[in-house]
């Protein structure tokens, strides 16, 4: 269902990488939040760790 | 596996359900446990004499001649290289000091109490801008203040506090705390509101409580004349409010974070007593006039404790005027603010910021949040002269180290998340 | 030396003060500058920096601008700083930028909404974070590369199990409700839903559906690798279930190079025990005979011109025979112009494009060389240098490492457009302009420059072929873009195979 409601809905999105593209929708009339991203500072097996345990709680 | 949103949800519940109120004054020597007779209190995580900078030696120095216990600075210092005085953290003490927070025996204190869990905190009397002991000064005109802080400000902000108290009428520093960021403090680098706010509290409790004109008069000259009198009260009212955070099992909320000059520390809740610490960050800030980038010593200071509380450069969107600091615009006040919201717990349900539809400020930082998003925690300060003695050299934004926090996040993963 | 001015009855704060005292200070010739309000401790600082304020009248609302300067400027800093103070020099007019936040809660705490992460960062972190926002309940458009194949099966294995689209790895260009994502041109809606693992054959066959009046609704892109066996076309088959699912899809059209035997039988399956019928372009593919309601293609304008008869309910053969009429009216328009002597050489900034280029220009004029060739003997073992009839695809690795994409920033291809007309063995450059979302500004600009530079050196020995692949309503505006190639002698086709047909014919 979750795909059918993408196709319904339209696109609202998380941007993620380049800021351009964030532009470009927003262009477009489209509703999206662009993210300043950066590495974490955790090497990525403990971040995968770390991950995990938040999937157990809700946040 | 170990809940820690549960954990975390425990700990701020205790930080925002804490009432530090003003209960009294004392001597350091006298009120602040385990304070040793030849002990000094100094700002930040432990560290040894050889590894102090220029405004922690030079408090020091001030602080062993206010004492007596050397009667020139060539000989403190060699008392003090020699190992003959303990220091200790305040944060060991339930105490914090701004800048170098050096505390000595004899220096008046007040005294915070968090009537929700009835634990209290110290801390002292600000002293005003200019050359002071809290910047490294050391001088006589630095020693003289300080003895007259002892002997004529102690004594009757003392009465006016135990009056209020004693009526009922305790000073309620969380109350002065909100309502000042509703009127451009942020209660770290401005507390111009707050402190006119006590001052206007305990005036009539001071008036009441004093037989001595002249003293009634000077005291109160100089809480006009310091801008800055209420950074201690606010720094106190935050260490009594987050000190019942620490020791949850599982907990990720960070309970302290302190520079003492060379090193910059925390503590987390749920990992002990261990400081993790990193070195300090050089603050790049506006300078006054005639100082240069060379002239700025690292980090220094307890008053940390301000954003650990949820206030500080977290409440930045209350404070926009501060950001010319850095060459900003009010945007980037806000922009801090909402930063910060991506590493903490939740928001406060009583410290708000009016522009943010009174959305309550970023509080309890989760030290794993940290370590996942390399957002580290920024602080907004006053910044000192490496050398003793000169003073401050300007304010502005400071981003703490970040690797302080991955190595508590990697403690936390050990600790809990073995396997 | 030294000047101390008085301004009364004024108040600015210490914060603005020390600003524009350091704004002076950065002129030439000034050694010290500060401006106080006169209360008695800025007095007393004043003082110990050297200014001479003795015998001046001052009251806590006065400001004093104290200034240390050569004799000659003085005056000036003095003005200068009084200008400041009104009008402050790094207070910026533009309303502020708004807040990006720095993670992907973050975002999700501003946008709680959120059902698709565009993500456009490093590989080597792409594909955890692409997970993370699977795990948040968010479709992915995954546009980074050098995402592991590992990786990639992994995501859309998990994707599959919580009824989530993966679009990618390496998924440039996509369409959802007619909003284009990543590289995407502005072209109308309409009843037909494409998948393709092709960006720029995903973008010519949406162009070229325009340009015959027929609009596009959907077109999910699935990245290079999932009709490959390994993958099993886990996104194409979910793209395709999504369409035929759609009320207002009418019409299918897949785009890409031919899948892997088993991929391909299951979707061939899956559309013909559905109800809509089907374009299958693929792109060099073998396949003969049409199956309708499901039509096989080769090429990317053919596919848009048998959709466009499938939606019109026209005859696609009617369409196909169309097209080779104008294929075959390319030879007039190439006498016209006149033989070239010499190799042929081809641009690209769009990798289907190239592919399909090489396609006909083999069946043309015989082998083609290139960074990306249809047969592996004829690698380029230098993709700077040119061999024979010669294609480059400039989206390839080796020219993207810290480079923008070709699509973004024409300057490293006009570059060697020159080089290359300056061989005197060469005597045709092919070249593609890709215009919409996410694309240059101005690629037309970008080549025009180099294409007249070669034109003054060279006059008009070689001949410039050029296919703009962009609709009017784009940002670059398309028949601007033609305009600009045009007024530099450029010959431009309307379509990418009739580009790469009529450079042939140029040669033969």
């Amino acid at each position: 269902m979750a795909i059918k409601d993408l196709l319904t809905n339209g696109p609202i999105v998380v941007n993620i990488g380049i800021e351009q593209f964030y532009h470009d929708l927003k262009k477009q009339d489209a509703k999206v939040v662009h993210v300043d991203w950066r590495p974490s500072a955790l090497k990525s097996d403990l971040l995968s760790k770390l991950r995990k345990l938040r999937e157990g709680g809700a946040n | 596996m170990v809940d820690v949103n549960n954990a975390n949800k425990e700990a701020l519940e205790r930080v925002l359900s804490a009432r530090p109120m003003l209960v009294g004054m004392g001597k350091a020597g006298e009120v602040i446990p385990e304070m040793g007779e030849r002990m000094l209190l100094h700002a930040g995580p432990p560290i040894e004499w050889e590894r102090m900078s220029g405004p922690l030696k030079g408090a020091i120095i001030g602080a062993m001649l206010y004492e007596g216990w050397a009667s020139t600075p060539e000989e403190a210092e060699k008392m003090a290289s020699k190992g003959e005085i303990e220091f200790d953290p305040c944060h060991h003490h339930h105490a914090v000091g701004p800048m170098a927070g050096v505390i000595s025996p004899s220096m008046p204190v007040f005294i915070v109490e968090n009537k929700t869990f009835n634990n209290k905190a110290y801390v002292t009397q600000n002293e005003g801008l200019g050359k002071v002991l809290r910047y490294g000064a050391y001088s006589q005109e630095v020693i003289d203040r300080l003895r007259w802080m002892e002997k004529v400000l102690y004594p009757v902000l003392n009465a006016g506090i135990k009056r209020a108290y004693d009526s009922d009428n305790a000073i309620d520093l969380k109350n002065l705390i909100a309502q000042a960021l509703h009127m451009g403090d942020e209660l770290h680098n401005r507390n111009k509101a707050a402190t006119s706010l006590f001052l206007r509290t305990i005036f009539p409790y001071l008036v009441e409580s004093s037989n001595d004109n002249k003293a009634l008069a000077e005291v109160v000259r100089f809480l006009d004349s310091n801008d800055h009198f209420f950074l201690n009260l606010g720094m106190a009212a935050a260490k009594a409010s987050v000190e019942p955070a620490h020791g949850i099992e599982g907990s990720s909320y960070v309970t302290i974070m302190a520079r003492n000059g060379t090193d910059f520390g925390i503590k987390v809740s749920g990992l002990g007593d261990e400081w993790f610490t990193a070195p300090a960050a050089v603050p790049k800030v506006l300078l006054f006039p005639g100082f240069k980038p060379e002239d700025v010593n690292p980090d220094i200071g307890d008053s940390a404790i301000m954003e650990t509380l949820g206030v500080g450069a977290f409440a930045l969107a209350a404070a926009p005027a501060i950001v010319q600091f850095i060459g900003g615009t009010p945007q980037d006040a806000v922009n801090y603010t909402l930063e910060m919201y991506e590493i903490t717990v939740s928001e406060n349900n009583m410290f708000n910021i009016p522009y943010l539809n009174f959305r309550g400020t970023p509080t309890g930082i989760d030290v794993l949040k940290v370590a996942e998003t390399g957002i580290s925690p920024v602080l907004d300060t006053g910044v000192a002269h490496r050398q003793p003695g000169v003073g401050q050299v300007g304010a502005g934004i400071v981003r703490t180290p970040i690797e302080a926090f991955v190595k508590a996040a990697e403690n936390y993963v050990e600790k809990y998340l073995a396997e | 030396m030294q000047r101390v001015e008085v301004v009364r009855g004024v108040y600015y704060d210490s914060v603005s003060l020390m600003r524009v005292a350091q704004e002076l200070t950065k002129i030439d010739g000034v050694i010290d500058a500060t401006l106080n309000m006169a209360t008695e401790a800025n007095i007393k600082i004043m003082s110990a920096a050297g200014f001479d304020l003795s015998g001046l009248d001052l009251r806590p609302s006065d400001l004093v601008i104290a200034v240390k300067a050569k004799e000659e400027i003085i005056d000036e800093i003095i003005a200068k700083a009084k200008e400041y103070l009104s009008n402050p020099p790094w207070k910026t007019t533009e309303i502020s930028q708004q807040y990006f936040p720095k993670s992907l809660n973050g975002a999700l705490s501003m946008l709680p909404e959120a059902n698709l992460a565009l993500i456009s960062i490093a590989g080597q972190y792409a594909g955890d974070e692409a997970m993370e926002c699977l795990n948040k309940g968010l479709h992915v458009m995954l546009y980074s590369d050098n995402v592991s194949l590992e990786k990639e099966i992994e995501l859309k294995n998990t994707a599959k199990e919580k009824g989530l689209l993966v679009m990618g790895p390496d998924c440039g260009t996509a369409v959802i409700k007619g909003i284009g994502l990543g590289f995407a041109n502005a072209c109308p809606v309409g009843p037909v839903g494409m998948v393709a693992a092709a960006g720029t054959g995903l973008q010519e066959v949406h162009v070229q559906l325009a340009h015959r009046g027929i609009g596009v609704l959907h077109a999910i892109g699935t990245g290079g690798r999932d009709v490959k066996e390994a993958v099993g076309g886990i996104t194409s088959l979910m793209g395709i279930e999504a369409l035929l699912e759609s009320d207002d899809v009418k019409v299918i059209v897949m785009v890409g190079k031919p899948p892997a035997p088993e991929v391909e039988k299951k979707i061939f399956q899956r559309l013909a025990s559905g109800n809509k019928p089907a374009v299958l372009g693929y792109i060099g593919g073998e396949l003969e005979g049409d199956r309708p309601p499901i039509y096989f293609c080769k090429e990317l304008e053919e596919t848009a011109a048998v959709a466009a008869a499938v939606v019109n309910g026209t005859d696609p053969a009617l369409a196909r025979k169309d097209l080779s009429l104008k294929y075959e009216h390319l030879k007039e328009l190439a006498s016209h112009f006149g033989k070239r002597k010499g190799y042929l050489r081809g641009l690209y900034s769009g990798g289907t494009l190239c592919y399909e280029a090489q396609l006909i220009a083999s069946k043309l004029l015989g082998p083609i060389y290139s960074n990306a060739p249809l047969d592996g003997r004829y690698k380029l073992s230098d993709s700077l240098k040119s061999i024979g009839n010669c294609m480059v695809d400039y989206g390839e690795d080796e020219f993207t490492q810290g480079r923008l994409h070709p699509m973004m920033d024409s300057t490293f291809r006009a570059k060697r457009m020159i080089e290359e007309a300056k061989d005197d063995e060469v005597g045709v450059i092919l070249f593609d302009c890709v215009l919409g979302y996410g694309c240059h500004e101005s690629p037309a600009d970008q080549l025009a420059s180099a294409i007249s530079q070669v034109k003054r050196e060279v006059g008009d020995r070689v001949i410039f072929v050029g296919y703009v692949c962009g609709v009017e309503a784009d940002p670059q505006i398309a028949s601007r873009q033609r305009k600009i190639l045009e007024d530099v002698g450029v010959v431009l086709a309307d379509s990418n195979a009739q580009a790469a047909r009529l450079a042939c014919l140029l040669l033969q």
